[in-house]
């Protein structure tokens, strides 16, 4: 297993603001790692330094190269969709097409076509004329043609409906995704992406607060759901957070010992947005 | 290279306006052809018939009338070009960081570098070389119009087409083409370099710092230093001075039409002074600013972090 990203004390100032302050993290190949924060976190930042877009303290090298000083050796390697519809809206899809498979020797307009075929993008058609929906389908069609060892996705599916949303993510996985490349995706929807992590990322306030793969989660974290008689007990596991829901309170334990858990109440995985609002929304208030 | 090509179609496929306005301008000049010689009535010139002309005349003022009737038609091909060229110019970084399409370009292998030559390319030689194109075309069908309403005046056609007369309007054509590409490199540049950097607006940020100059110096110095350097830039005077022979304005553009004679204007048979345009030192500072601006182009589209 090859390692695409290696980050070290990666960080960043945008004047009075710390954008990345050290972040340290690794993605390695046949990965698909979610990058979580709050807005402001520095998540875009982390993102454009991986990119080569920004120039940032610390080390980083992306596919053995830094991507700051040799993006443009980079740029045939990585792909990213930055945000949704930055697609030009003036530009044919046919056009988008050949441009692409121009410029880019790794792109095969053929598999293209295909992904556009099952979809209801005609080739005559311009970007501003899309829906917001199919200018999504149309720039995964296109990054998903490039053979790319790391994909970078930045709020893919921002703004965009569920259906669109749920179809977003089942063609990456199923039409792109193999056991050579990565995607490096962040995303406010953690729900819809919970299910296709490898790999999680906290960052906040420039940070990294938690980086494990996602099958390890349950081992490290639980949550407890125990009645108010329980709630005294089930403090001094020291959980790290907690919360009260429908008279019942909620305990999320980082390492605790989950056997011991189990007698004062019902011991679950905690979601990803459980833990995020455990790691994270505490630290904020 | 055949990156190159690409960028320069992604340009046509955007700019369309490449292609619109000298397609309108053509539209214009043979459709006003048109009409004058087939939309009823004699032609006139002060009320006296085309044949009387002739017989005034000898056949070198006619291959004249021929150059100039050349000469005018190009003149509003080239009046639009420096209009499209600065909208061009000034939208042409500047519009992709405004619809945040730059995110898609950058995530493409192309260089920065490629990106920016290419829309200088487009800017600086497509349009001209289009409108001259056009201005040609026109041109031919203009005199293919005038040869069919003219063909009963006996002995006329024949000066519409006259090899020495095509041939040396081609010759001046395209040395005015070539001269005129190197004497606006350095504000295309400059139109460039401001599209990449202003953060809104540049069509402000690129006609105010000039003015803002000239002001300054005029209060400071009571000189009109700056003024006079852009505005010979701009204006044709300072062109025209270096390209063709002499700083001599006589005549200009107008011809005189009397009863008895036609007096050609001074401005048609100046002579073409390459090597004094060539050995000019204006033509190559500006030459040398217009690099200095486009390197700074694509430097500012390179590391400025354009994608917030």
């Amino acid at each position: 297993m090859a390692t695409l990203i290696e980050a070290q004390g990666l960080s960043k100032r945008y004047g009075s603001t710390q954008a990345l302050d050290g972040a340290s993290f690794k993605v390695e190949s046949g990965r698909i790692v979610g990058l979580i924060g709050p807005n402001g976190a520095g998540k875009t930042t982390a993102l454009k330094a991986v990119l080569g877009l920004a120039r940032c303290e610390g080390s980083l090298r992306v596919l053995g190269l830094d991507p700051y000083a040799e993006r443009d050796q980079l740029a045939e390697r990585v792909s990213f969709i930055a945000d949704v519809a930055v697609l030009p809206r003036w530009l044919k899809v046919r056009n988008a097409i050949d441009f692409v498979a121009g410029v880019h020797p790794r792109f095969r307009p053929e598999r293209c076509r295909q992904f556009l075929d099952v979809t209801n993008i005609r080739l005559d058609s311009r970007v501003r004329d899309l829906s917001k929906g199919m200018v999504t389908q149309l720039h995964l069609a296109l990054v998903m043609a490039i053979d790319a060892q790391l994909l970078v996705l930045d709020e893919p599916t921002l703004g965009l409906d569920i259906l669109s949303r749920k179809q977003f993510y089942d063609s990456l996985l199923s039409d792109y995704m193999d056991s050579d490349r990565s995607i490096l995706v962040t995303t406010h929807q953690v729900e819809e992406i919970e299910n296709i992590l490898t790999d999680l990322i906290f960052i906040d306030r420039g940070r990294v607060v938690l980086d494990l793969p996602m099958d390890q989660i349950p081992a490290r974290y639980a949550q407890l759901l125990a009645a108010p008689a329980q709630a005294e007990a089930a403090r001094a596991f020291k959980p790290l957070s907690e919360r009260q829901v429908l008279g019942r309170h909620v305990f999320l334990y980082e390492g605790a010992d989950q056997e011991a858990l189990a007698t004062l109440g019902e011991v679950r995985q905690p979601s990803i947005a459980d833990l995020f609002v455990a790691k994270i929304g505490g630290s904020t208030s | 290279m055949k990156k190159f090509i690409w960028l320069l179609r992604r340009e046509l496929w955007e700019a369309r306006v490449v292609w619109i306005a000298p397609a309108i301008c053509a539209l214009i000049v043979v459709g006003g052809a048109l009409i004058v010689a087939f939309g009823g009535g004699n032609l006139r010139i002060d009320g006296a018939d085309l044949a009387q002309y002739q017989s005034g005349m000898d056949p070198q003022q006619l291959d004249g009338l021929a150059s100039l009737a050349l000469a005018a038609m190009a003149l509003p091909f080239f009046v639009t070009v420096l209009f499209t060229q600065f909208f061009y110019a000034t939208d042409a970084l500047c519009s992709e960081r405004r619809d945040r399409s730059i995110l898609f370009w950058k995530s493409l292998p192309v260089s920065d570098a490629a990106t920016v030559l290419s829309k200088l390319a487009i800017a600086a030689i497509a349009l001209p070389v289009v409108a001259a194109l056009a201005a040609l075309a026109s041109e031919l069908a203009v005199f293919i119009i005038a040869s069919a309403r003219l063909s009963a005046v006996p002995g006329l056609v024949a000066h519409l087409w006259q090899p020495v007369v095509w041939g040396t309007w081609l010759v001046v054509l395209a040395y005015l083409l070539v001269a005129s590409i190197l004497w606006y490199l350095p504000l295309i540049a400059w139109l460039l370099l401001v599209s990449a950097w202003a953060p809104r607006s540049p069509f402000m940020y690129s006609v105010l710092p000039p003015l803002a100059l000239a002001l300054g110096e005029y209060i400071v110095f009571r000189s009109h230093w700056v003024m006079s350097v852009v505005g010979e830039r701009i204006g044709n005077t300072g062109f025209l001075a270096r390209a063709m022979g002499g700083y001599d304005h006589r005549g200009g553009f107008g011809v005189v039409v009397d009863n008895q004679n036609v007096t050609l204007p001074h401005a048609v048979s100046l002579p073409l002074q390459p090597l004094q345009f060539l050995g000019s030192p204006a033509v190559w500072l500006g030459v040398l600013f217009a690099a200095a601006a486009v390197a700074g182009a694509i430097w500012m589209r390179r590391y400025r972090d354009s994608t917030t």
